[in-house]
């Protein structure tokens, strides 16, 4: 296949969702949301290894598509139909929604074909950004939420940049490969292990950093749960696969710790839903997520106390990542079909979760720094100037002076014109002599 | 003619020659005034683009005109000196553009446009400077063209504004002027010169020359607004919106910023400056002045105060990255320099066209302005994003490669001021999209304005659009030939050459 074909079509996958986040454009076409879609499929049924490096994208960037991510590129697309098929006519009169949509979904393909870190982040933020717009858009009950998956977000941006540059001042070359190897041999390995798991634990929402997640899951409507399981959760267990170095170190500590937070989440997850069941007998969609991040965790701790395994086992995980979404799509659908309800289960959050109770703690922090902030600091200030205003006016007479100046600042040219002239002067007299 | 010779000069007497010319003219000729300006203005973008060029192709440009004995006034078009005469030209076409639209029915206007062009000359000056002494003049005349905009409305409230400038930047001018006397008196030469001329003084004068850096630092600190010399800066925000865009992104701030770029590299050298042991106090202020900075504009309803302190924190990242004696900090305070000036004229264009077209002044008045001025707030989105260092925004280059510098440097707790920056940015600039795009409005704007087809008047819409693309396009190719990064990096090889 032509090189300049293969690299507009892989750059078309995210860069048309972008496009059409215009209104303008969008209202061109008939189903925008749709066409949207047309590179990425494109690319996912044309079997050959699509692989671009453009020099000019920000350090040196590149898009590739190859077996793994072609699998997950696939998923993405089925997912994002049954998503906007459900929204169509919501988003057809929204016009804000249809926007942060194709937002999340350019972010979201990016992320996938991304081939190297930097890429991979800038798609990843840009989606988590469209992400929080898109839920405080479509459902104003989970604003509470939203908010605190915001501030996540944002933390684990911060943790997830200093491992760029801690990668980056060793080696500039940021493609996955290359910034693996680059980890493994860093002396400050198990910083930047840490710093790449709770960065992508934060955008997950793995336990223990899961409260938005459920909390988001028993307000939203059911289209965004499927969203909710495809865009910040499997796109951050993909980035744990790429960041990590994987295969390439064997870290028996730091392997055991993250299998104790996979097992966890598995003990968790089993004994919420347990209560849940218990309680409305019902099946609550959020705990087939948990499980399986909780599962990937396990995977990923013995993958990371022993390179030989993840060296053989490595593919199954990619395949683990894109079958996560699709069997959370299904289970999803199925639950939904079966409770024939298109609403949130819980319109409101009926009794205070552990969202609220950070949420409550947050605003309380908020109200007294704010009081401190808007009130007491600048109490204190205004008695130290009028201190200051007091002993400056009885000390001095330039006041008057300046005063006199501004009340003719129609003369204010004329000082401008002598300051010239005296330069100009000056220099003429330096040349003649 | 030998144009290498002359065109630094001309470059200068164009917007002079502007300014000249239209402070005599009547308030009714309109249509001169405007063709004056943006003439003027087009005139220097083009010139200003030959000698860019001509850097680029290892042309000499340098205008030396006799002043005192011994000492000249000189002229001369470097690569650092480029960086900030392209910032500067471009962004004073655009803010031109935008004060024509923002001043439509004010008085004054010829003083105004008057002003506003002497102020750029100033600038372009101070940018093309080739010695201290004609830096320190062109530095005195900005403070001097600058005062009469800030006192433009001519109420209380800006008066005493233009007093408190004054009296910080006249102060500022004093210790840089006892600076350069020391500075002679001991060198015997004001000359930038790449990587300093102050390594061949005497051991002895060692001393003298940290107070001599001292001296130098505090007076150009006070344009650069770093802490505690800051105070005139939110004060100074009674201006009229295109004088706050020039005091924040184009002229004033900026100044002060390549000052200090200058004497750190072109005066003292940044090898002896950190044998003198200098640079790392100067990095520990410019670190507090951007966590205090940012701390302060946390707490400011008034959003072009909220800016102001933004300003304060984020022209400190330039200063920051000098201070971290490096490659790659340099290149991120350098780059900072031009995309700090970008996304902060885009938000300050933004606030005007808010207070112009609505009456907006306040963060708190803001409820559901997005949905009434969604390309003004598109714009103001991307300022705020590239500000936090949202990738691949200009800001987010910044941030990269003072991080990375940081760390090369063997600096890692720069990492900690920069995320923790990051984090205050947040703070104050996320609350503001929340409610313009996500809040229901409160009830009727303050004051309301009409522009037809518009959300407000196109003289006004362009320049912020403009910008914002640029804050965009900065970001995504940085790498790029002729973006501020490549460019930066010309300017380190220099600098830093073995």
């Amino acid at each position: 296949m032509n090189e300049i074909l293969t690299t507009l079509l892989l750059l078309a996958v995210p860069l048309l969702p972008l496009l059409l986040v215009f209104p303008a454009l969008r209202s061109r076409l008939p189903k925008a949301q749709f066409v949207s879609l047309l590179p990425a499929v494109i690319v996912v049924v044309t079997p050959v290894t699509f692989s671009a490096e453009f020099s000019w994208l920000l350090f040196g960037s590149a898009l590739e598509l190859n077996g793994f991510n072609r699998l997950l590129l696939a998923i993405s697309i089925i997912v994002w139909v049954i998503a906007l098929l459900r929204v169509s006519t919501e988003a057809a009169t929204n016009n804000h929604m249809m926007t942060f949509l194709l937002l999340v979904m350019a972010g979201n393909f990016g992320a996938i074909v991304a081939a190297d870190l930097l890429l991979f982040f800038s798609f990843t933020t840009l989606m988590g950004y469209a992400f929080y717009a898109l839920l405080v858009t479509s459902d104003n009950t989970i604003r509470t939420v939203a908010r605190v998956y915001l501030w996540l977000m944002i933390v684990a941006d911060l943790l997830l940049f200093e491992v760029l540059l801690l990668l980056a001042v060793n080696n500039t070359n940021l493609n996955f490969a290359s910034a693996n190897t680059t980890m493994a041999l860093s002396p400050l390995l198990d910083l930047s292990l840490w710093l790449v798991l709770l960065g992508f634990m934060l955008k997950a929402g793995i336990w223990p950093f899961h409260f938005w997640l459920s909390s988001a899951f028993r307000c939203v409507k059911p289209v965004w749960t499927i969203l909710l399981a495809v865009v910040p959760v499997s796109v951050a267990l993909l980035g744990l696969l790429r960041w990590l170095p994987l295969g390439e170190i064997s870290s028996p500590v730091n392997g055991a710790i993250v299998q104790v937070i996979g097992v966890s989440t598995l003990l968790y997850t089993l004994i919420s839903m347990l209560k849940m069941t218990g309680k409305n007998n019902k099946w609550p969609e959020h705990g087939i997520i948990f499980f399986m991040t909780g599962l990937f965790f396990t995977g990923l701790g013995t993958g990371l106390a022993n390179a030989a395994t993840w060296s053989i086992y490595e593919a199954w995980a990619y395949y683990y990542v894109a079958a996560s979404g699709l069997v959370v799509l299904l289970v999803t659908l199925s639950i939904r079909i079966q409770l024939r309800q298109d609403k949130p289960v819980v319109q409101t959050l009926q009794s205070r979760d552990s969202t609220q109770n950070l949420e409550h703690f947050v605003v309380m922090l908020v109200t007294r720094v704010s009081k401190t902030g808007f009130y007491t600091l600048p109490g204190w200030r205004a008695w130290w100037l009028d201190m200051a205003k007091h002993f400056w006016s009885a000390t001095c007479c330039w006041q008057s002076a300046l005063d006199t100046s501004e009340s003719k600042l129609s003369r204010w040219p004329v000082v401008i014109t002598l300051f010239l002239l005296l330069g100009i002067v000056t220099v003429y007299f330096s040349c003649s002599c | 003619m030998n144009w290498d010779a002359w065109l630094p000069l001309f470059i200068i007497l164009i917007s002079l020659l502007v300014a000249l010319a239209i402070f005599p003219l009547a308030e009714e000729k309109v249509k001169t005034r405007i063709s004056l300006n943006l003439g003027g203005a087009l005139l220097k973008l083009v010139l200003v683009g030959f000698m860019l060029w001509g850097v680029y192709n290892g042309h000499h440009y340098e205008t030396r005109l006799p002043f005192l004995p011994g000492l000249d006034l000189v002229l001369r078009a470097d690569a650092l000196s480029m960086l900030f005469v392209v910032l500067s030209t471009g962004l004073w076409f655009l803010t031109t553009v935008y004060a024509v639209g923002y001043l439509e029915d004010s008085p004054h206007r010829s003083r105004f446009f008057g002003f506003f062009s002497l102020c750029v000359t100033a600038t372009i000056g101070v940018a093309l400077a080739g010695n201290l002494i004609t830096f320190l003049l062109f530095y005195e005349l900005l403070t001097l063209a600058t005062y009469p905009l800030i006192v433009h409305r001519g109420t209380e409230a800006s008066r005493k504004a233009g007093r408190t400038y004054l009296i910080y930047t006249i102060g500022g001018g004093a210790l840089l002027l006892i600076g350069t006397i020391w500075l002679y008196s001991l060198s015997g030469t004001l000359e930038f010169t790449t990587r300093g001329f102050l390594s061949a003084v005497d051991r002895s004068h060692h001393p003298a020359l940290v107070i001599i850096f001292v001296l130098l630092i505090a007076g150009l600190g006070v344009k650069a607004a770093l802490i505690p010399l800051h105070g005139w800066l939110p004060q100074s925000m009674v201006a009229p919106a295109p004088v706050s865009a020039l005091l924040h992104a184009v002229a004033v701030v900026k100044a002060g910023a390549f000052g200090i770029i200058r004497v750190v590299y072109d005066v003292f050298g940044i090898e002896f400056s950190a044998s003198l042991g200098v640079t790392l106090p100067l990095a520990i202020v410019a670190a507090s002045t951007i966590i205090y900075g940012s701390l302060r504009a946390l707490f400011q309803d008034d959003l072009k105060r909220r800016l102001a302190f933004s300003t304060v924190s984020q022209v400190s990242y330039i200063v920051l990255g000098i201070a971290i004696v490096g490659p790659l900090a340099t290149i991120g305070g350098l780059v900072h320099l031009v995309h700090q000036g970008v996304m902060k004229i885009t938000l300050f264009f933004c606030a005007g066209n808010l207070a112009e077209t609505l009456g907006i002044h306040k963060v708190s008045e803001m409820s559901g302005v997005g949905k009434r001025m969604p390309w003004t707030m598109v714009a103001f989105t991307i300022g705020t994003l590239g500000m936090i260092g949202a990738p691949p925004l200009a800001g987010f280059i910044s941030k990269w490669y003072l991080g990375m510098g940081a760390l090369e440097a063997g600096q890692g707790w720069v990492v900690f001021v920069l995320a923790g920056s990051s984090l205050l940015n947040a703070g104050y600039f996320l609350p503001i999209l929340y409610a313009a795009w996500f809040k229901e409005p409160v009830g009727n704007w303050p004051a309301e304005r009409s522009f037809g087809h518009y959300e407000t008047s196109l003289a006004l819409l362009l320049p912020p659009l403009v910008t914002a693309l640029l804050a965009v396009l900065l970001g995504l190719f940085a790498s790029a030939p002729f973006s501020p990064y490549s460019w930066s990096q010309f300017i380190t090889t220099l600098e830093y050459a073995p």
